[in-house]
This record gives structure tokens, C-alpha cells and sequence, in this order.
């Protein structure tokens, strides 16, 4: 098992190193390069070429990734000159308050979707299964913006319950003025609940189906037993591959809510520096998303070996 | 049926006039209508049947595990003189597992794979007894043990995939039996099983039947599995049961067309009496309406027309023996049916030129590991084998699971290559050649598999099923292809219509006609089939058997069959082959291996095939071969068998046995003390 975990880290690492050498290639080969970004449209040719000198991108391609690796390696993630400030800084101030609205949003999700799915399995095809996917797909086909925009005009407009934004400094900020995370939480919540909920039921139907199970009653075990002791485990497969793919997710922030309640998070940080080719922050949200998601995928695998003995001694 | 119940407390189950029925949709489909029977304490009643009988239903009605859609429309099922059919849910919670134990067909998939045996044994017990969680581990171990689980409280926190499919059915019996009950239901036990682990499992089932006096219903539909272990036989046709007996009776002297007609159907009856075996017409009945009179009056060579108007009432002799029938069969004076021919000498056919030759073939699995899934050892699925097959004849290769017989079959049909070794056709090596040539050569050997629903694109017609072998070797034009479907589908006895259909719109035995006839195809000289009737009922099993056999005669084909069933092999092969972890253990003509046997592996193996006869099955119900297939990644020294081997000694374990002759027209053995062989054929 441990050299199960030390093998997925190596390829873990390979990984993260293959997203740094796509995102590195791809941004130097932008027409203009990141001196024309910066320096602008009227640079004189001079201009771009001090530039360029000064900043080490007249060298060699090689030479430039290994540079910037190496800065990688030790938290530094480059320095935005638009907005004057180093990338690893805004990640920093971002970063916290993303996982804090996305990772709760999900975690609650999970929590609520997962027995709400292995209960419509069990009553499947009956009316407490109808009315919950039918509500599941309300929410599941629903804009995001346009639920965003609801739940602002019913809780924050009509009722004046809740602030219809979001708080606007640090993560203590956030965290002192939790009303403020409600709707946006809220809205995200209601969509990933609809979303986990099918792949809860659909593969706890499966489960349910399996002789296994005709095993267990046989023995005289009730449906709540039945559930609890074997189909849960046996459908939690497809939710785990599920959680590996949300951890991207809760890192890269929920660009649609974000903008609607005017979150400054990961989404809306990509999303500016998208608009003004800002290099730098395009490069290292990106790795940071990369490093997630390989993270994710670790995780997801070492979660198949804890719940799947035949997967722990494939290994 | 208007019975006193209180009056009549005999019987420790007692169904009576049970239907159940299936609703999907707008079909409702009659699985069981109106089955009557009874078990006593310490008694076996076997249920035999076809699939769709209503036999494995009739079993899951008792527990109420009926599938999604099913229901109890009528009759009533007495457990110990309690009716269990209005019993609330959780109070049938009680009766299952507690009072009845069952055991189910596949072992591997009626396990929870994510869940220890242990843990799956002990949650039995605490549902039924107030224990505690180390008293109910305790328990677990137990009865493990007395399963004979080797090593049981080690095992205990073994997964079902750790363990090989005779311990996992082992700790099927175990959790079924944690709490002792007094009947125990087994649905098809050992079907999933290799013959010698059946008789293994048959074993323990029926010793622990004696040790806890529980009664047992055994549904199989092995007419040979009930004959050495049940006391009492119940037929079953329709959703009903036509026929039920003491067994020898039954066996004896069947009196319903139907069982006459299962029985003729054995492969086993037919041997070197060259006659085709006795096939069963028509189809099986639909269940989707009720049924009017006699559910096999359709298919029946005596029925009248008062069969097809009402069903019989029942009639019963002296002795119990029931059944259903206007015009049962008649046995005045008549012997018990004969079992088993006595061996007779081999076709011969020796002189036949040789089609295939295998010259010293090896295969090899590699075991990889680690990050650069690095090699660190091998499986040894075949390990030296040398064999010929001759035109016209049929070679049949037999073997537990995992003896290397599928991967000589596939190696044969080029879809495999050999590590080592040659496969010479007709002087070529077919294991060197490659590219074009090897694909033209290829087309002289053909596959037909166990499962020919899976082994069929779902999406394309019989038609183009049967047209893709010459479109991928690109021989003929399409009107001639054409012509070649409609000829194919004529040979297998199949309707020109039938180009037109998918593979989901075929029977089982049609679908196998269709597997044949695509074999066919490209008129090779070697069609090899693995398993090609084991997922068939008897009745047609004997027609493609019967089918393989006339079209041999007509075309000179010659057939490698692979199967774990010896009557099968038997009945149709020229030549048998015995394999064991990777070897050849023994090879000769047909009847002189089965008829005298020289390796004690063959002689396990012919002693541990249930017969349909209940006298000789009983006197051969000791005779059972211990242990499993050794490991083939670290096979045994010296002969491979030495581990389960009887008689073996130390120079078993330091020197191999060559394959060696015994004598001419006999067979060859690789064995160090072959069994004797007395010229009157007993060993």
C-alpha cells in the first residue's frame, strides 16, 4: 500500500511537470509575447527588446522554463505588472476564500446527496424518487447566474435577509461576515446537490441489483441494514471519482457566482487577467489548478484502494 | 386444494398450491402455478428442471426474494406448520437465515466484494442471535471450520476475491448455516463449479444435512447432481411439477413423457450406441398467458387432445410416486434403465492424415509489477504440449478451470500466440508465420464460443453475422456470400428468414446453431469449440450435439471441443485429451481413457462426474478428489498432480513423467504409476 502511495506521487509529480510545460509553450508562443502584453500596443521594437533582455526572454526556450521552474519551485509564481503585485500574494488572498466557498458548498452537497440518492434507489421509481429528480433537474438545467440572481431577489430584495454581496476583503473578512457567504453558497449547494444526487442513485441502483444483496436478505438483514452494510460502500465508486474531480473545482472558483455576488475569488482573478492578458496570473492559477487536479486524482485513487480491497490488492 | 393443516403436520416445509407470478410492464409472466410439495427433517428433495421451469422461482417464493415485479398470487407455504405467505416483512426477516438458509449459484457475485468473510458470516449470526460482535466472530470461525474452510480463522479476514470459487461457495453453505437452520435451500449450488469441487461442496452439504437434521431443497438441473444425493425427486414443467418420486423410482421407472424425455436427452444414454441423441421439439412454453392443460402437451409425441384441453389431475401409486399425465408411460416388468454402456473399442481413425499437429507447446502469462511494470514471474498456462488432431476426427480436450485447455484452443485458432512451441497446419508453422499468409492459412481453423450471445455484435443482423468471416478474409462476391448465408443457415437447420433477425430475437439454442454456422463459414477443416454447450439446457444440448455430429459425417470436419464435461466430451469426441495445470496428462482413444483410465487424475475426474444413476452415484459418493489446482505461477516439481495424487511418491515430486504409450491402440500417460489396466477394462 505505501509503495502503492509513493508510486502515485511520482506520477503525480510527472503530471504536474507535463501541465507546466503545455502552459509555459503555449503562453510564449502567444502572438506578441509577454512583452508586447505589458509594455503595450505603441512599445518601439527597442523597447520590447530591453524588455525582453532584462527580463531573460531572449534566452533560450529551455533555459527560460528551467528559470521559471526553478522560480515555481520556491513559491514564486511571477509578478504581475498590471496589477503590481506578485501572483503568489494574490493567490494567497484569493485562494482561502475560494476553497472556503466552493469546498463548503460541495462538502454540504455531499453530505445531503449522497443519502438522498441511496434513498431514491431504494424507493425507486416510486413518488419520493420522481419528485426528487424532478427537482434535481430543475436545479441541474437552472443558469447558475440566473438561480444567483433569484435567490438575491427573494432572500436579499424581498426579504432583505441576506447581503446580496458578497464581503469584500480578506479571508477574516469573509470569515467574520458569514451571512454574506449564504447565497452564494447556497446557490452552488442547490446545483451540485442535483448533480450528485444522479450519480448517488444510479449507482446505488446498481448495487442494489446485485446478488450480493439478495445475500444479505437472505440472511434476514432489513433494507436499512441492507443499504448501510452493503450497498453503500459498493456505490461509492463512481462518488469518489466524482470527489476527485471537484477538488479542481474548489481551487480554480465558481466564475459565475463569483461575478454575480461579486465574490473576488480564483474564478474572477482568471477571469480579469484573461481580459487583460496578464500573463503572469494566467500562468500561475493555471499550475495551481494543474497541481489540484493532480492532487484530485490522487486522492480519488487512494480512496478506491481504502474502500475496494480487490482494487488495494491489485496493487 | 382443501387440506386441514392442523390434521396434517408431516412435512417440515409443505407448499401448497403456491403461484407466483412477474409483472414487467404490461406482461405478467406465470413463473409458478400451483406447485405442491413437501420436505421433511433430514430429508433432500431434488428439484429438477429447464430453464424456465420455475424451479429456481419456486425456491425464492419460499423466502420471498422474488425479483423486482414478483408477487405471491395464491397458495400457502408452511414452514414447521406455519403459514409463511401472510407473515408481515419483518417477520419474514425471522424466518430467513434463521429458520432457512440459502445458497446460491454464483459464489463470486453472491459475495460482498468489499466486505471480510468473516464479517459477512458474523452479520448472519447477529441478526438472529442477541451476541456479541466477538462472540458472532467467533461463530464465524466456527462454522468456517465446519464447512472446511482450511485454516478458518486466518481466512476470516480474507475477501471473497482472495479465495477460489469452491471456498467461496464454502463460505456461501457457512453463512447460510451460521444459525443452524432447520431447511436449507440450495439453487443450483455447484453449477459454477469444476466437478471435482462440486462433489467437494455435494459432500459438505450433505454431511452437515445429517449433523443439523435440516431438511434440503436442491434445485439444479443436472439430472446427475440429485440422482447420488436426493431422497426424493420433484420434476418440474411449466411452472408446475409433472412428476415426483422416491429417486430410484424416479429414475427407474419415469412415468411422465417429460422426464423420459430429459433423461433420453443425456448424452451419457447415447454413447456407442451410434445413434443421435433424443432431442425434445419445440420450444419451451410461454409463461406470459395462463396456460390451458398440459404445458408439454405441445411438444409431446403422446399427448391427445384432452392433454391440450385440461391439466391432469394427479395421480398417485403406492409409494408416493406422483404425476400428472393422461398417458404416462407404461414400465410393466420393465429393468431400471441402464446408466452407462460398458466401453467399447474407439472409431478408427488412426489412419486419417493429421490436420494440426502441436509440437511441444508452451504458453506463458507474464506477471508485471511496479512502476515500469517490471516482470516478476509468469504464469504457466500450458507447458509442453504435444498433440495431433486428424481430419474427420473430433478431439476432445477436458479439465478442470484453469488447465490450460481454452488457452490451447485460442493458441489454435491464431488467437493467441505460443511462447514457445509449434502449430504446424499442414507442415506450416502456423506460431512463426505472420501477415497475410497466416491470415489466409488462419481461415482453416475456426472458433466457436461458450456464450454466443456475447460473442455477437448485438447491432448486427444473422445475416451479416454470418457474411463478416468472408468480408474480412475477402473471399467470395456478395451474391455469393449471400448464397453461402442461405446455405449456412440451411446446414445449422435454421430458416432463411432468420438473415433478418438480431441475435436478442434467437433462443439459446438457435444462437448457438448461428455460432456454428459462422464457424462454418469460410469451410475451414478445423472448428475449434470451447465449451460449446455448456450454457445449454439438456434437450438442446442434444441438438447441437447431435447437429456437430451429422454435419462431421456430411463435410469430414474435424472438431476440437473443449469442456469441463466429460459425458459431453465423451459422447462426441474420437479422441480425449486430459489436461492438467498445463500438461497433458493423458491422451487415447475415446473410450479406452474413459472406459479404462490409466491416470489417477482421469480416473478422479470420471469417478467425480455425476451420472443419472442414484445406485451407482451413491456408492461413488466417497470417492472424491481433495484439494484444488496447485498455483501456476509456482507449479509443483516434478509431475503437477503429485499434489492432489494418491498414490503419489518421492520420485513424483524430483522427476517429471514423460507422456509415454501404454500399448498399441492404447492410450498415452504421463505418469510415473499408471493405473493398471486388466484386459476386461476394470482398473
Amino acid at each position: 500500500m505505501s509503495k502503492f502511495i509513493v508510486r502515485r506521487l511520482w506520477q503525480s509529480v510527472l503530471v504536474v511537470l507535463g501541465v507546466t510545460i503545455v502552459v509555459f509553450v503555449f503562453t510564449r508562443l502567444l502572438p506578441g509575447g509577454p512583452a508586447r502584453a505589458i509594455l503595450g500596443p505603441r512599445a518601439t521594437p527597442a523597447a520590447i527588446a530591453a524588455f525582453d533582455h532584462a527580463n531573460g526572454y531572449d534566452r533560450p526556450l529551455v533555459a527560460q522554463y528551467v528559470v521559471w521552474l526553478g522560480h515555481l519551485a520556491t513559491g514564486n509564481l511571477g509578478y504581475s505588472y498590471k496589477l503590481n503585485q506578485s501572483v503568489a500574494a494574490l493567490i494567497a488572498d484569493r485562494l482561502p476564500k475560494t476553497v472556503l466557498l466552493v469546498g463548503i458548498a460541495n462538502l454540504i452537497a455531499l453530505v445531503v446527496a449522497v443519502p438522498l440518492g441511496l434513498a431514491q434507489a431504494v424507493r425507486r421509481n416510486r413518488l419520493t424518487d420522481y419528485a426528487v429528480t424532478g427537482v434535481a433537474f430543475v436545479f441541474y438545467s437552472m443558469p447558475l447566474f440566473w438561480l444567483s440572481i433569484l435567490l438575491v431577489i427573494v432572500f436579499s430584495i424581498d426579504l432583505g435577509a441576506l447581503p446580496p454581496q458578497a464581503p469584500q476583503g480578506d479571508f477574516l473578512d469573509v470569515l467574520t461576515h458569514p451571512s454574506g457567504l449564504v447565497l452564494p453558497v447556497l446557490t452552488l449547494t442547490l446545483v451540485t446537490v442535483a448533480l450528485f444526487t444522479r450519480y448517488t442513485r444510479s449507482s446505488a441502483i446498481e448495487a442494489l441489483t446485485q446478488d450480493y444483496v439478495r445475500t444479505a436478505r437472505a440472511k434476514g438483514a432489513s433494507t436499512n441494514l441492507v443499504v448501510v452494510h452493503h450497498v453503500l460502500r459498493n456505490s461509492l465508486l463512481p462518488i469518489i471519482t466524482m470527489i476527485g474531480l471537484t477538488i479542481p473545482v474548489v481551487v480554480s472558483g465558481a466564475l459565475v457566482v463569483e461575478s454575480v455576488f461579486n465574490f473576488p475569488g480564483m474564478g474572477l482573478l482568471f477571469w480579469s487577467a484573461a481580459q487583460t492578458q496578464d500573463y503572469p496570473i494566467l500562468l500561475g492559477t493555471t499550475v495551481v489548478v494543474g497541481v489540484a487536479t493532480a492532487l484530485g486524482s490522487l486522492l480519488a485513487d487512494l480512496l478506491y484502494a481504502v474502500v475496494d480491497p480487490r482494487i488495494r490488492s491489485a496493487r | 386444494m382443501t387440506q386441514n393443516v392442523s390434521a396434517a403436520p408431516a412435512g417440515l416445509l409443505r407448499i401448497e398450491d403456491l403461484h407466483t407470478q412477474i409483472r414487467s410492464g404490461d406482461t405478467t409472466v406465470h413463473v409458478v402455478n400451483g406447485v405442491d410439495l413437501h420436505v421433511d427433517r433430514g430429508e433432500v428433495l431434488g428439484i429438477v428442471g429447464e430453464s424456465g421451469s420455475g424451479k429456481t422461482l419456486t425456491a425464492l417464493s419460499v423466502m420471498r426474494l422474488l425479483p423486482h415485479g414478483g408477487r405471491i398470487t395464491g397458495g400457502r407455504i408452511m414452514l414447521d406448520g406455519r403459514d409463511l405467505v401472510p407473515l408481515s416483512e419483518s417477520g419474514l426477516r425471522r424466518v430467513r437465515g434463521g429458520e432457512i438458509g440459502m445458497v446460491f449459484q454464483d459464489p463470486m457475485s453472491s459475495l460482498n466484494p468489499t466486505m471480510a468473510i468473516g464479517d459477512q458470516v458474523a452479520e448472519a449470526v447477529r441478526l438472529h442471535r442477541r451476541v456479541s460482535r466477538r462472540q458472532a466472530a467467533a461463530r464465524a470461525v466456527e462454522v468456517l471450520d465446519q464447512v472446511g474452510m482450511p485454516a478458518a480463522a486466518r481466512r476470516v479476514h480474507d475477501y471473497p476475491h482472495q479465495l477460489s470459487g469452491g471456498m467461496r461457495q464454502r463460505v456461501m453453505i457457512a453463512i447460510a448455516l451460521a444459525c443452524e437452520p432447520k431447511l436449507l435451500i440450495a439453487d443450483e449450488p455447484t453449477t459454477a463449479l469444476d466437478v471435482t469441487i462440486q462433489k467437494q461442496i455435494l459432500g459438505v452439504i450433505d454431511r452437515l444435512r445429517r449433523e443439523l437434521d435440516m431438511g434440503v431443497v436442491l434445485v439444479t438441473h443436472d439430472l446427475g447432481v440429485v440422482a447420488g444425493y436426493a431422497d426424493r425427486v420433484a420434476v418440474m414443467y411449466g411452472g408446475r411439477i409433472v412428476e415426483t418420486a422416491a429417486t430410484d423410482e424416479l429414475y427407474g421407472r419415469e412415468r411422465h413423457p417429460y422426464t423420459a424425455a430429459l433423461f433420453d436427452a443425456l448424452p451419457e444414454r447415447a454413447v456407442n450406441t451410434g445413434e443421435p441423441l433424443r432431442t425434445i421439439p419445440g420450444q419451451p412454453p410461454d409463461l406470459s398467458s395462463p396456460i390451458t392443460g398440459c404445458a408439454f402437451a405441445p411438444r409431446c409425441v403422446r399427448a391427445t387432445d384432452r392433454c391440450r384441453a385440461e391439466f391432469p389431475a394427479v395421480t398417485v401409486e403406492a409409494g408416493g410416486h406422483a404425476y400428472h399425465c393422461f398417458v404416462p408411460l407404461e414400465h410393466v416388468g420393465a429393468a431400471p434403465r441402464a446408466a452407462v454402456a460398458e466401453p467399447a473399442a474407439g472409431r478408427p481413425s488412426d489412419e486419417a492424415p493429421v490436420v494440426v499437429e502441436l509440437v511441444d507447446l508452451h504458453k506463458e502469462f507474464p506477471v508485471n509489477r511496479g512502476v515500469l511494470q517490471r516482470r516478476v514471474g509468469s504464469v504457466s498456462a500450458v507447458a509442453g504440449v504435444s498433440l495431433s488432431i486428424r481430419a474427420g476426427q473430433t478431439f476432445g480436450l477436458v479439465g478442470e478451470s484453469g488447465c490450460g485447455k481454452t488457452t490451447i484452443g485460442r493458441i489454435l485458432a491464431g488467437l493467441e500466440r505460443p511462447t514457445s512451441g509449434r502449430v504446424l497446419y499442414h507442415g506450416d508453422d502456423l506460431a512463426g508465420l505472420r501477415g497475410a499468409r497466416r491470415k489466409r492459412l488462419l481461415r482453416g481453423i475456426q472458433f466457436m464460443f461458450q456464450d454466443s450471445y456475447a460473442a455477437m455484435d448485438p447491432r448486427m443482423r444473422a445475416g451479416s453475422i454470418l457474411a463478416e468471416p468472408m468480408r474480412v478474409q475477402r473471399s467470395e462476391d456478395r451474391t455469393a456470400r449471400r448464397a453461402r448465408v442461405e446455405e449456412l443457415l440451411g446446414q445449422v437447420g435454421m430458416a432463411r428468414g432468420a438473415v433478418r433477425r438480431y441475435p436478442h430475437e434467437f433462443s439459446g439454442g438457435q444462437r448457438q446453431r448461428l455460432g456454428l454456422a459462422r464457424a462454418l463459414a469460410l469451410r475451414p477443416e478445423l472448428v475449434v469449440a470451447d465449451e460449446p454447450v455448456s450454457a445449454l439446457d439438456v434437450s438442446i444440448q442434444a441438438q447441437i450435439l447431435n447437429l456437430m455430429r451429422d454435419l462431421q459425417r456430411q463435410t469430414a470436419i474435424s472438431y476440437v471441443v473443449i469442456s469441463h464435461d466429460l459425458s459431453v466430451v465423451r459422447y462426441i469426441s474420437d479422441v480425449i485429451g486430459v489436461m492438467y495445470l498445463g500438461k497433458l496428462v493423458e491422451v487415447g482413444p475415446a473410450e479406452i481413457v474413459y472406459g479404462r483410465p490409466a491416470h489417477p487424475y482421469t480416473r478422479a475426474l470420471i469417478d467425480t462426474v455425476p451420472v443419472a444413476d442414484p445406485p451407482r452415484e451413491r456408492a461413488r459418493r466417497n470417492q472424491v478428489l481433495g484439494g484444488e489446482i496447485a498455483s501456476a505461477t509456482n507449479p509443483p516439481s516434478g509431475c503437477r498432480f503429485r499434489t492432489r495424487c494418491p498414490y503419489a511418491a518421492d520420485v513424483c515430486a524430483s522427476s517429471e513423467p514423460p507422456l509415454r504409450p501404454l500399448g498399441p491402440g492404447l492410450q498415452s500417460v504421463a505418469c510415473h504409476f499408471p493405473l493398471e489396466v486388466s484386459p476386461d477394462g476394470s482398473t
